[in-house]
């Protein structure tokens, strides 16, 4: 196979790999395949059999056309019922593989959350775990059977030729089967994947052209440039039409040589045939139903070309499914784990330096540089910053979503790499700037942070959050389904039922990521009291935008590009006219909060 | 450029390829008797072995013509499919993404951007090789059995040709079966799909959320059994169903094939037919079960190739807010003021967004627009874009009402600096060159000076012809503001609209913007949204927009005074300041 992205080696090894993953359900795709060869060569005996009783009608006369007949009924209601069997079987193979398919990636997808994930859309996950396991699916129910259909049943056909009829009209007639059935649609195949290749790429072009397009199409219209991007696109769309003329033209080119093999065998092997029948070889009776068992043989291999571009797509589809499938997770636990218990919660950042691995090389640099920080127990400490500045990325390091490359983090004076990930979580409780609601009832988006909680725990820690009085408004209280994506609940509600959360959580640090930046002024002011308390007596990493929530911090640290640059108190940093004192300024200036703070 | 009329969506996508379509039809038929007249060729041959020990030269030259006229119409007809579906994708490519254009940004979320790209590539791909390459041989090759009927008729025997007739009926009986069947299966199937694909989409955005609280390979495991629960139910569903495959299968062999060597028997026997003719006819039986063939892909593929071409209608059906008038010229010369009377805004039947907005910005005059964010600041760049309509009240540039000229004038007399700038794949001269597609190096590089972004383009490896955008070089939030300042200097209209263009960036970048953004709006009419006290020292008149409607509007000095909401903004701010 020629081609760009097409390697003979890769390409055996997704089928060697596709096959010992489904390797539970041989035994039905075997059935399957199976059923499909009999039911295939009752197709053809169907006509063998008519051809058969003209024969003897012409030769004798007396054979009794209810008995022809009656054969003819009881092969086609087997193929029938073979039939029926093999498209439950194949339909039995295939929905459980999709189902094992989908657990699968979901399993592998999982350890490497959350870093895997953050740089990935999520449409491009679900389109990969709906269509393109559709299209792996193809490779074990719809193209692992009907190959070997294609191979067994002509090869049942020509066998029987051979042994009950004539070895001559069999010989004759096995080159044209395998021209067909193997020599055009890999000829074809291979002529076309230049093609196809151009196809794709100009396809992707124009993806790409329309994406910017449609997401510009602000500056399209402010600019007038609505007639170039559409002259832009015609170019394009000629490019692919370019390449869809000449993969239609193999395609005829194919057909027709299909169907120029196809019949071709069988006016020679008609001649030969009817060279026999004047030698004596065969009957001309013989002949009738070497007719038809040639005819019914060419279906099986002319189906050969249609999954040979399934094929194609489902190792396509492969590819884009290994790609996620086989990524290494960002972090791995220790194979000897120091266990946390006892441990005072306190946070050490030491000397702590960390570059996102898509950005290594760029200009961008490192995401966080030397930074050393310390939280003591029971401490409340801001990190504050512009966006961009680091503050989020020394989060995702506490919590392990990444490794440092330099430097330590450290939890209870222990190296978070020492620990086992899921005794780390257990220590930390993370209120985000926007809490994720499941699509399920209010009880079990609260139980996902304590899944043991008893009823009367998930009121106690909802009455805590000030949540309880809105859930028991709702039609269902408790058991009432959030919705896609959490749609009935408000912004401030969302993040109340993070801190029920964090709460039922009950961990010894807390850690409060931008937990009100999406919220406006007035809600924001409403949950911080909620916010305080949650934090009392507990270690506190505060990371904010805006700076009214945090000048009560006991330490506010001040990170620009990647470096901590100051450190103090609200006070004394004002006093140093530094960083956070400009910072300051430009809150002080912010008009949309003086307004919307004014306005009441 | 015209916006598209709704109108047109309507008319079949068909109608750009009926010709090719329509030989699609006539070649599969074609192809069909060519089958037919190959196997009776085979039948006269078989009677010339049993009269004369020999088949005849005539014979032997016919079957050699009849392969290669069917072996030339059987790839004709992928020629003329293929070719048309071609065609009539790049056609439907063309009028989606002009509707796109005409339906305008009703600013797209990302979701509702991969649904508009994916109806202009994925879905006009399927329709275009579904309406060329399905409607036409599929629908064709159902009715082959007729044709080949005939053929009997003319060629064997008319009796055996009228009693196979009788069960043609059990084509349409077949595929009303099939559709039902399918039909119940194919529902399930889609809402088992989409279920599970919800529960996917639930389980990948919430995966950093679970692994937080250590659900992640519980979540697994409910994921796993409510996949299962799906997978029973629907098997269970296709074991009953599919029953409908087996009688179907044995309709046709029994019904055609059966019917049909019991013909030729019967009639051999009373010798109303030669054995010649006989062996045809059992062979013609091939012909006659071709819909069962057929019947699986009309359905499979019919189906997806139905739904795309849904999907591509439903993008062609919504109907676009701004519509030019029929007999709206642009005005030949305006003087770049702006108006708002009255103006008034509600989404569907949400509350009102903007009550009743009037407020003037003089030609050359600076004014600026403040208030609580979400009071609707953007959306007053929007309508003075003609981005949209206002539901009541009017805009004028120039003393022109908007909804009387094309909205492309009034685009062309504004030029916006928004609160993010979209650069398009490609160069940064492409990028440049968007708001003024004849421009010169020399002229790119001015407007790159101004912008303060000369020192960024000599850094550049290619200068102007170095690759931004998403498959470029990253480029910072800064430095793409300047490139949008860059293209506002090329655009060179007399109207600035500047909504928050520092909003996103760092204070650093920040200074750097608003010296370009100065020497931008010299000489124009400007309209600042701000919402720093910085931004609004310099302007003629500050316009305090809250609850939809103007609560105060004057010169800054005048306001600080007036004891409004300005002025308690301005009190608080400096009340921030003293309290440090």
């Amino acid at each position: 196979m020629t081609g760009d992205d097409v390697d003979p080696t890769s390409r055996r090894d997704i089928s060697r790999r596709l096959l010992a993953f489904g390797r539970p359900l041989w035994w039905a795709l075997g059935l399957s395949i199976t059923f499909r060869v009999l039911q295939m060569s009752l197709g053809i005996a169907l006509f063998g059999i008519g051809a058969w009783g003209v024969g003897h009608v012409v030769a004798g006369g007396d054979v009794a056309v209810g008995g022809v007949l009656g054969w003819m009924v009881a092969v086609a209601l087997a193929k029938a019922l073979l039939r029926y069997l093999e498209q439950f079987s194949g339909h039995y193979v295939a929905f459980r593989l999709l189902a094992m398919l989908r657990n699968d990636f979901y399993a592998r997808v999982e350890p490497q959350a959350p870093a895997g994930l953050s740089g990935r859309h999520t449409g491009d996950l679900l389109a990969r775990v709906m269509k393109d396991i559709d299209r792996v699916e193809v490779f074990y129910a719809h193209t692992i059977a009907p190959a070997t259909a294609a191979t067994l049943v002509p090869l049942l056909a020509l066998g029987y030729l051979a042994v009950w009829q004539s070895a001559v009209v069999a010989a004759v007639l096995a080159p044209f089967l395998v021209l067909v059935g193997a020599v055009v649609p890999l000829w074809s195949n291979r002529a076309a994947s230049a093609a196809a290749t151009d196809l794709r790429m100009a396809r992707g072009e124009l993806s790409q052209h329309l994406t910017d397009g449609i997401q510009g199409i602000r500056e399209v219209l402010a600019f007038g440039h609505e007639e170039q991007r559409v002259a832009e696109l015609g170019e394009l769309s000629a490019r692919a039409d370019r390449a869809n003329a000449t993969t239609s033209r193999l395609m005829a080119l194919r057909r027709g040589l299909n169907e120029l093999f196809l019949g071709a065998g069988l006016v020679v092997v008609f001649l030969v045939g009817a060279a026999q029948v004047q030698s004596g070889g065969l009957t001309w009776g013989d002949l009738t139903v070497v007719m038809a068992v040639s005819l019914l043989a060419f279906g099986p291999v002319l189906g050969v070309e249609e999954f040979i571009a399934d094929l194609e797509q489902a190792f396509a589809g492969a590819r884009r499914l290994f790609e996620i499938t086989d990524a290494p997770p960002a972090v791995t636990d220790p194979a000897d784990p120091t266990p946390i218990d006892g441990r005072e919660p306190s946070v050490r950042f030491r000397d702590v330096s960390f570059t996102y691995p898509g950005a290594r090389g760029e200009r961008a640099g490192p995401a966080v540089d030397g930074v050393d920080l310390e939280v003591a127990p029971g401490q409340r400490v801001a990190i504050v910053g512009h966006s961009g500045s680091g503050k989020s990325t020394l989060v995702s390091l506490l919590l392990r979503v990444h490794d440092v490359d330099g430097g330590a983090v450290e939890v209870g004076g222990l190296d978070v790499r020492e620990l086992h990930r899921c005794d780390l979580r257990e220590s930390i409780a993370v209120v985000d700037q926007r809490a994720y609601l499941f699509n399920d009832t209010i009880a079990a988006n609260l139980r996902v942070a304590r899944p043991e909680a008893t009823p009367d725990q998930l009121e106690e820690a909802a009455r805590f959050a000030e949540l309880h009085d809105t859930i028991a408004a709702m039609p269902d209280g408790y058991d009432t389904v959030v919705g896609e994506m959490g749609e009935r609940l408000s912004g401030g509600q969302r993040q109340r039922l993070a801190i029920a959360r964090a709460l039922l959580r009950d961990a010894p640090i807390l850690v409060l990521d931008e937990a009100t930046s999406n919220l406006d002024v007035h809600t924001e002011a409403r949950l911080q009291a909620t916010f305080d308390r949650l934090a009392e007596g507990r270690t506190t990493v505060v990371v904010a935008h805006r700076l009214s929530t945090v000048r009560d911090a006991d330490l506010i640290a001040v990170m620009d590009r990647g470096r901590l640059v100051e450190q103090g108190t609200h006070d004394e940093l004002l006093a140093t006219a530094g960083h956070y004192a400009r910072l300051w300024a430009a809150h002080a200036t912010d008009l949309d909060a003086a307004l919307a703070a004014v306005k009441g | 450029m015209p916006a598209t009329p709704a109108a047109p969506s309507r008319e079949s996508f068909l109608a750009p390829i009926r010709r090719e379509v329509a030989s699609s039809v006539i070649g599969t038929w074609l192809f069909a008797l060519a089958t037919s007249v190959l196997l009776v060729l085979v039948g006269a041959g078989m009677d010339d072995l049993l009269d004369s020990g020999g088949i005849a030269r005539g014979v032997v030259i016919g079957l050699i013509v009849t392969v290669v006229v069917r072996a030339a119409v059987a790839g004709v007809v992928p020629l003329i499919a293929f070719g048309a579906a071609g065609r009539l994708e790049a056609w439907a490519r063309e009028r989606v993404y002009r509707h796109l254009l005409a339906l305008g940004a009703p600013l797209r979320s990302r979701e509702a951007t991969g649904r508009l790209v994916s109806a202009a590539t994925e879905a006009v791909e399927l329709m275009a090789v579904y309406q060329a390459t399905f409607v036409g041989p599929i629908i064709a090759s159902m009715t082959v059995p007729v044709l080949v009927i005939v053929v009997i008729a003319v060629a064997i025997d008319v009796w055996s040709a009228l009693w196979l007739f009788l069960a043609i009926p059990v084509i349409p009986v077949m595929v009303r079966a099939f559709q039902s069947r399918f039909q119940a299966v194919s529902d399930q199937y889609r809402d088992t799909a989409s279920g599970l694909s919800a529960r996917f989409l639930d389980a990948l955005q919430g995966l950093p959320t679970l692994v937080l609280f250590n659900r992640g390979v519980a979540h697994g495991e409910v994921i796993a059994a409510a996949t299962e629960r799906l997978r029973t139910a629907i098997m269970r569903l296709l074991l009953g169903n599919q029953i409908v495959l087996f009688v179907v299968d044995a309709m046709f062999s029994l019904g055609m094939i059966t019917a049909a060597a019991a013909l030729a028997m019967v009639r051999l026997r009373s010798g109303a037919i030669t054995p010649g003719e006989a062996v045809a006819l059992v062979l013609l039986g091939l012909q006659l079960i071709e819909p069962l063939d057929k019947v699986g892909q009309f359905f499979y593929v019919g189906m997806s190739g139905q739904a795309a071409a849904k999907e591509v209608r439903a993008v062609l059906d919504e109907v676009p807010t701004i519509v030019d008038p029929a007999d709206a010229t642009a005005p030949d010369d305006a003087e770049p003021s702006v108006v708002f009377r009255d103006v008034r805004l509600a989404y569907g039947d949400d509350p009102e967004v903007l009550r009743g907005l009037t407020f003037d910005i003089p030609a050359g005059s600076r004014v600026a627009l403040i208030g609580p964010s979400g009071a609707g600041k953007t959306t007053v760049a929007n309508l003075l874009q003609r981005q949209m309509a206002p539901t009541a009240g009017r805009i004028e540039i120039g003393g022109h009402d908007l909804a009387s000229v094309p909205a492309a004038w009034a685009r062309s007399m504004i030029t916006v600096v928004a609160q993010t700038t979209y650069l398009f794949t490609g160069t940064l001269r492409a990028n440049l060159q968007v708001a003024a597609p004849d421009a010169d190096d020399a002229t790119l590089l001015d407007a790159l000076t101004t912008a303060n972004l000369d020192a960024f383009v000599a850094a550049l490896p290619d200068g102007l012809d170095t690759p931004i955008g998403e498959r470029g070089l990253s480029v910072s939030g800064g430095e793409a503001q300047r490139i949008a300042i860059a293209r506002a200097v090329l655009r060179d209209a007399p109207i600035v609209v500047l909504d928050e263009p520092t909003s996103n960036v760092d204070v650093e970048s920040e200074a750097a913007i608003l010296s370009a953004l100065d020497r931008l709006t010299t000489g124009r009419t400007v309209l600042v949204i701000a919402h720093r006290l910085t931004t609004v020292a310099d302007a003629d008149q500050i316009v305090v927009l809250a609850d939809g409607v103007v609560a105060e509007q004057g010169p800054p000095a005048d306001l600080a005074d007036a004891g409004g909401l300005y002025a308690a903004a301005l009190a608080r701010a400096a009340g921030t300041e003293v309290s440090a």
